[in-house]
């Protein structure tokens, strides 16, 4: 079957499309493709997808730093990376290239930053060289109010996690799940997180082996240039997730009620 | 390969309101949590009204605990608070 391959430079600028050729990036359809990662554009953002793992839980731990996460797409488990496109029009000019590269607008240089994250957290390493941004709080991103989330009688509190090879907001969501729960709560339960992180591109839930449900922005690996607002919009979503999904969670993980109205739901 | 890191450390606490009419057992508060937002968080379960300012008092000491800091630092295990209205008597 022949088919007509979409001009990329009609999908990319053609600063973005070297970009992603010096990457290993190759046009494919309407997107790219390099070994098994693919990249397309979605909406103003890009998306990069690989397949995710067989028999590896949709809810567990990828395994690889970044923002990586379960997501279906076209019928099929993909680990997918997502990018907004407001991130690469509005990044922080002051960007980390290595030398020797071309002077490239702003906009392309955070491209590029962000095109090499991407490609080293798919073989599960870090970017060469790479170092945790300085504390938020203390950098003034932030107050330190701001990991507090209360709202009503939820309360949670976001971690902020900082390592040699880790910078990520952790939110636990409830307490591990009661090994005694219902099949039916447990399966609600997983439906719930696994749309939560269907719908908010920078989260990642999980339900880990200890059985405590989290949800996570992991931004081990993030270029400077990108830290700071990608910090910012990883806070805020998880501040609604925690809106949306925690009285949910501890309803299904922790309540006794509405197990029928569950199982009648299902059969419907 | 991602390291997993240590949670952060969290309090079980046990509260009750001024009548010790309603209770809260409340597991799982980080300690890192502000005393703040422990106090709005346990009377918005307990039902009591949302218009009222309220603080947490170390049932055990009286103090009241203050609000600003971290729940860790102002309360130890198995120590239960009251969930009470913040009065300011103003300074002598």
């Amino acid at each position: 079957m022949s088919t007509t391959a979409t001009d990329p430079g009609l999908i990319a600028p053609a600063s973005h499309q070297e970009i992603l050729e010096r990457f290993g990036f190759e046009p494919e359809g309407a997107g790219f493709r390099a070994g098994e990662v693919r990249l397309d554009p979605v909406g103003a953002g890009w998306r990069f997808a690989a397949p995710w793992p067989q028999d590896r839980d949709p809810l567990a731990d990828p395994g690889l730093p970044g923002l990586w996460r379960c997501e279906r797409l076209h019928d099929a488990a993909c680990q997918v990376f997502a990018l907004p496109g407001w991130l690469l029009d509005g990044a922080d000019p002051v960007g980390d290239m290595p030398d020797g590269e071309p002077d490239w607008q702003d906009g392309q240089r955070a491209f590029a930053a962000a095109v090499a994250w991407v490609v080293a957290t798919a073989r599960g390493a870090l970017p060469q060289g790479w170092a945790p941004p300085g504390d938020p709080v203390q950098g003034g991103w932030f107050p330190a109010a701001a990991l507090t989330i209360q709202q009503g009688g939820v309360l949670r509190q976001v971690e902020l996690q900082r390592a040699e090879d880790r910078f990520a907001l952790r939110l636990v969501l409830a307490e591990a799940v009661p090994a005694e729960l219902p099949e039916i709560r447990r399966e609600y339960l997983r439906r719930i997180l696994l749309e939560t992180q269907a719908r908010w591109l920078l989260v990642r839930t999980a339900i880990g082996v200890d059985d405590t449900p989290t949800a996570v922005v992991d931004l081990s690996g993030v270029p400077d240039a990108l830290a700071r607002p990608l910090c910012l919009a990883g806070l805020e979503s998880l501040r609604r997730v925690a809106a949306h999904l925690v009285e949910a969670v501890e309803f299904l993980a922790f309540s006794d009620a509405g197990n029928e109205a569950l199982s009648l739901s299902r059969q419907k | 390969m991602v390291k997993h890191l240590t949670d952060t450390p969290t309090l079980d606490i046990d509260a009750v309101d001024v009548t010790n009419s309603r209770t809260l057992n409340a597991r799982g508060i980080r300690s890192s949590t502000p005393v703040g937002s422990v106090a709005r968080a346990f009377a918005s379960r307990m039902d009591l009204p949302g218009n009222v300012p309220w603080s947490l008092r170390n049932d055990r000491t009286g103090a009241i605990l203050d609000e600003e800091k971290p729940i860790g630092e102002e309360l130890g295990p198995g120590e239960r608070v009251v969930v009470t209205p913040r009065s300011h008597l103003g300074s002598a």
